[in-house]
């Protein structure tokens, strides 16, 4: 027996069945003798029920085509491959740089016409003609890099043609790299959470 | 929408089949989306966050029981994503938005009742949204979600007593503010 009323976390762990059968018995006992805390109870019952009837909101948009859209993955770049991207075009126009000089100063490239081919009626000539300006393209294009090949031992260069060896190496040392670094973000950007508006 | 259990879904879904996965997010989007909104009293927001529960749950797809009904899971999903955002927002920020509480389904006839009963889930939103953050958290995982109160205070990172008190507080606040004492 309570010589003053329960308390209201008493009540609510009587509401919540968290009292030992003893202490529930105490609490049941005397809520048939006090009106007051029947109406405490009673008002627990009541936000009971309304929490437990309160009705859902309906949703005036189907998130299921969103959702898929998110969890798919994306054939757009995503901004990390873009740098990753960005910094392997980098790489490649260096090289470049490094290397157009030697390019342009060797004697292959001089008065060069890789397609110097002739209108010819003929189908069959046409197609002889392309046969055979492709092998005339192919022995040119063969002895372009030999000649670039003897430019380089032969010309008076600011550096040796060895140091472009570490240049070609570390530049595709870090194309890997950056492949890599691609293939990484594209399957944790499979994973990563976008949002798309409607 | 098929009949396949949920079970089956996540199977196939595990399995890669993604567009499985849109059938569970059709079935449950309307309940997660409400979780949202009872927490963050904010059509927009909640629905961005549910969209944002079902991808973080697809990511975790792996983690789920099989034996456990998908439901509560994906709700619980949603709740700690809300309480999440909670954290960086001052409750007295929160505006409930104005909403249809009934769904068209379940009107009554009775056009008096409707509105009672609209104006009844109206106010017990608004009280609800009212609430400091902590207690709406605590009531949303107790009644909504039918958590245990060691359930709710290994979620909340809380002492069970601290649990018992928030709760207690909350529904007395509760009560106050919808004139039950």
């Amino acid at each position: 027996m309570f010589d003053h009323h329960p308390s209201d976390e008493l009540l609510n762990e009587y509401f919540d069945n968290l009292l030992r059968s003893d202490q529930r018995e105490v609490v049941a006992y005397h809520l048939t003798d006090c009106k007051e805390c029947t109406l405490r109870v009673e008002a627990l019952i009541l936000l009971y029920n309304d929490l437990k009837n309160l009705p859902e909101i309906e949703l005036t948009r189907d998130l299921t085509g969103v959702v898929l859209r998110s969890i798919r993955p994306s054939l757009a770049m995503p901004r990390r491959w873009g740098w990753a991207v960005m910094t392997q075009f980098s790489l490649a126009g260096l090289l470049l740089l490094v290397s157009l000089p030697v390019i342009l100063r060797s004697e292959a490239m001089q008065g060069v016409n890789f397609f110097d081919m002739q209108f010819l009626d003929a189908f069959d000539e046409i197609l002889a003609a392309f046969f055979n300006q492709g092998f005339v393209f192919l022995n040119r294009f063969s002895n372009l890099f030999s000649e670039i090949f003897q430019a380089f031992q032969q010309t008076d260069l600011p550096f040796s043609i060895v140091t472009l060896g570490p240049v070609v190496l570390a530049t595709g040392v870090l194309w890997l790299v950056g492949n890599g670094l691609l293939l990484r973000n594209q399957l944790s950007e499979s994973k990563k959470k976008r949002f798309y508006r409607f | 929408m098929s009949t396949f259990p949920d079970r089956d879904l996540v199977l196939r879904v595990r399995r890669g089949e993604v567009d499985a996965y849109g059938e569970l997010v059709g079935r449950f989007q309307a309940s997660v989306f409400n979780v949202c909104y009872r927490l963050l009293g904010e059509r927009r927001e909640a629905e961005d966050l549910a969209q944002e529960a079902f991808i973080r749950a697809y990511e975790r797809l792996g983690t789920f029981d099989l034996e456990r009904p998908f439901g509560p899971w994906i709700r619980r999903v949603a709740a700690n994503l809300c309480l999440n955002r909670l954290n960086l927002k001052s409750p007295s920020l929160m505006p409930l938005d104005e909403e249809s509480d009934v769904p068209e389904e379940n009107i009554p006839d009775n056009p008096e009742a409707a509105l009672e009963a609209h104006e009844r889930a109206t106010a017990v939103r608004a009280a609800i949204v009212a609430l400091p953050a902590h207690y709406r958290a605590v009531i949303e995982l107790r009644h909504f979600q039918e958590l245990e109160y060691d359930e709710i205070a290994k979620t909340l990172k809380l002492p069970e007593n601290t649990v018992k008190s928030h709760l207690f507080r909350a529904r007395k606040l509760l009560a106050e503010r919808l004139k039950y004492v």
